[in-house]
């Protein structure tokens, strides 16, 4: 009887042991499942949108209104201004009359009130050099400050659904040397550049801007997600004379009177089409998808063709609609939120 | 004064089948055990709840028949009963109680006798308390036997309600060898002894009586959830359950609130569950232990992104319950559980391709529910 009992326990200990060993296999073993609830998709007809950091990309202030829209769309339109880095340019070639341009820019912002304003930063480095052999690979690097400064901010701001917008309105050198320090910033990176011109076929790399560094230029259409912005407009309707009086009267007004009368009467030099493509979502009102055409040689004066191309990997913008970015302009400079107060309607 | 003493046993003299069935139990006293810390911070709440609802002891409504025999020189039986009610502060003695005591005083030669003799609903011997040689003032005897009477009764008063509860052990059983003091041959102070003296009172409230087969509760409450979402998730609750004296299962359905875990640039995604849950408890009076499972469906929707889309993914956990339940009043009750649960499918929540959560191995979750015991 009390062998019974006792194979009765065992039994009944057996079946517990197996139970936990059961339910501790069933947790190992455990299922897991993934479910895709949403995806981006950028705002407009480019890859990147106002949601999207910005790092602009220019060598002389005075030829355009690229730093002002900037500024303006970051402290009043909800852009990310992560930083502007200052390289000379074939107009401009002195770094320290460019970056004193640019500070003064930024010191008229901050005491205007705006607060979302990046120190600019001067980044030198000589455009690239083909290397013999025509590989990316061997071009020497400059290892630039800008580029650094596309290297950190990128790993830090971009994300998978939403890259790191680097806007050039000067040559690509310094992207073009991120690239070549790291080549993994171009899965972080889309570079907007206002460069080039169009042609019957889609666009060339030449002036403006593309016949800098002609390299550099077929480094950056061959590696990153890559706008190009052919298209202009006439920059002097932004601000004309008869609209001075309009603007606000603080530090920041006062710069852009000051600086108006020096800005280019050349469609060309607009390089805030850049700006407003990524920040304005009508405003890029034709883009072409494009191919690149056959990289240059040691001695070309400009970057590779862009071919139209359905399904082509980057991005041509052959028109502009600048209507919508100068009333923008005009609502954001006479806002008095962008300089940190209540407003316009508010208390 | 006093003598050689065997208190009834309880289960004697109820005789009457105990339920630890928390739909049994009388309201009682606030009682504080200790569970183990997993349950500590259950049974805070579950704390919360009794002192908030508990109420100060009451004489519970035990009643017995009183037959008192004393000669002349004693108190008469009224009187004597008025000791003991002045002690008790209610009237315990009720002609239709099961429970029967003989009060009993006599003398042998010059000294006086007593006895308190008590007897089951069948008449039986329970227990006694004698008071040898006591002296020859049968007043003071009496007096003695009423106090002592009266803080028998109320042993058993409260023996009764612990027993009723489910709280405490039974008592010792009474000894089979008899009380010191052998009845002794009538030999009365009075020339002759006095009829027995039935003092009837008014019929006390006898305690609820209950079958014997499971006791059906349903109910509902809210639960707070970790491990369930980014954030911690409340739920609502309804339930029904069997309960035996020492085990029950129980049966529910919940559904949660919506949740919305956000990314950095405040895109999201909503979730909620709907689940089955199944227990199956061991009961301990008011504390319980239980094997728990979960069934059911993760529903998930995209906010505030561009393309949205919804999921669904099973919902399955299996766990453990520590449990505890508080009556309030004659039906209802509160109760309070700490539920620790594994996830045997686990998911991940994307957007853009890019995990936003992934639900942890293991979920704890805190319910409070209230319930009615069905008759």
């Amino acid at each position: 009887m009390d062998s019974m009992t006792g194979a009765r326990a065992t039994a009944g200990r057996r079946r517990a042991c197996g139970l936990l060993l059961a339910l501790g296999a069933l947790c190992a073993a455990a299922c897991a499942e993934t479910r895709d609830l949403g995806t981006t998709v950028p705002r407009g007809k480019l890859p990147v949108d106002a949601r999207n950091p910005i790092i602009l990309v220019n060598d002389g202030v005075y030829d355009n209104w690229q730093g002002e829209f900037a500024l303006l769309m970051a402290n009043g339109g909800g852009m990310t201004l992560a930083g502007m880095i200052v390289n000379t340019g074939g107009n401009t070639p002195d770094i320290n009359a460019n970056i004193d341009g640019w500070r003064k820019l930024v010191a008229a912002a901050r005491a205007s009130g705006m607060r979302s304003v990046p120190d600019p930063i001067t980044s030198i480095g000589p455009p690239l050099t083909r290397p013999a052999n025509g590989q990316f690979a061997s071009t020497s690097a400059n290892h630039s400050e800008g580029a650094q400064l596309i290297l950190e901010t990128s790993s830090h701001l971009s994300l998978p659904y939403r890259p790191l917008a680097v806007v050039c309105g000067g040559r690509l050198t310094d992207v073009a040397d991120a690239f070549l320090i790291d080549p993994t910033v171009a899965q972080r990176v889309v570079v907007v550049a206002s460069l080039g011109s169009l042609t019957t076929s889609g666009a060339a790399m030449g002036p403006p801007n593309g016949e800098m560094d002609p390299w550099a230029d077929a480094i950056v259409t061959s590696s990153y997600r890559f706008v190009q912005i052919s298209s202009f407009y006439d920059q002097l309707t932004d601000v004309p004379t008869s609209q001075l009086g309009s603007l606000p009267t603080n530090a920041f007004g006062d710069w852009i009177t000051m600086k108006q009368p020096q800005v280019w009467n050349l469609p060309q030099a607009a390089d805030q089409v850049g700006v407003l493509a990524v920040g304005v979502q009508t405003f890029a009102a034709s883009v072409e998808a494009v191919s690149i055409g056959p990289l240059p040689d040691g001695g070309s004066a400009a970057g590779p063709d862009l071919v139209a191309q359905t399904g082509g990997p980057d991005w041509l913008v052959t028109q502009v609609a600048s209507a919508d970015s100068t009333r923008l302009f005009w609502q954001l400079v006479k806002d008095p939120a962008t300089y940190g107060g209540a407003p316009d309607g508010g208390p | 004064m006093t003598g050689g003493r065997t208190l009834p046993a309880a289960s004697r003299l109820g005789d009457r089948p105990v339920r630890t069935s928390v739909a049994a139990r009388p309201e009682v006293p606030t009682r504080r055990r200790s569970f183990g810390g997993v349950l500590l911070f259950a049974l805070c709440g579950w704390a919360a709840i009794t002192l908030a609802t508990a109420r100060p002891a009451q004489a519970a409504p035990y009643a017995v028949n009183l037959e008192y025999r004393a000669g002349a020189g004693c108190p008469a039986a009224p009187e004597f009963a008025a000791t003991v009610q002045s002690r008790l502060g209610y009237d315990p003695f009720s002609e239709g109680a099961d429970e029967k005591v003989l009060v009993l005083i006599t003398s042998r030669g010059d000294a006086l006798n007593g006895r308190v003799e008590w007897r089951d609903r069948h008449g039986e011997w329970a227990g006694e308390q004698a008071f040898p040689g006591s002296g020859t003032d049968c007043r003071r005897l009496a007096h003695a036997m009423g106090f002592a009477l009266a803080v028998q009764i109320q042993i058993l008063a409260a023996t009764r309600l612990e027993l009723d509860d489910g709280a405490l052990p039974l008592p010792t059983p009474p000894a089979r060898e008899p009380a010191p003091v052998a009845p002794p041959p009538p030999s009365p102070v009075a020339p002759a002894p006095a009829p027995p003296v039935t003092i009837q009172a008014p019929p006390a409230v006898p305690p609820a009586t209950f079958s014997a087969g499971p006791a059906l509760a349903i109910g509902a409450g809210a639960a707070a959830a970790v491990g369930m979402s980014s954030n911690p998730t409340w739920s609502g609750r309804v339930f029904g359950a069997l309960a035996w004296p020492h085990v029950s299962v129980e049966l529910g359905a919940a559904l949660s609130a919506p949740d919305i875990t956000r990314r950095a640039d405040g895109a999201g995604y909503s979730q909620r569950f709907v689940f089955l849950a199944a227990a199956g408890c061991a009961t301990l009076v008011r504390l319980s232990a239980c094997l728990l499972s979960n069934v059911g469906q993760v529903r998930m929707h995209g906010e505030d992104i561009d393309r949205p889309t919804s999921a669904n993914v099973p919902l399955v956990e299996l766990g453990v319950r520590a449990g505890a339940r508080q009556r309030m009043g004659r039906h209802l009750f509160w109760q309070a559980h700490l539920d620790g649960l594994a996830n045997l499918n686990r998911w991940t929540a994307t957007l853009d391709r890019v995990p936003v959560w992934t639900a942890p191995r293991f979920v704890a979750s805190l319910g409070v529910e209230a319930g009615v015991w069905i008759p």
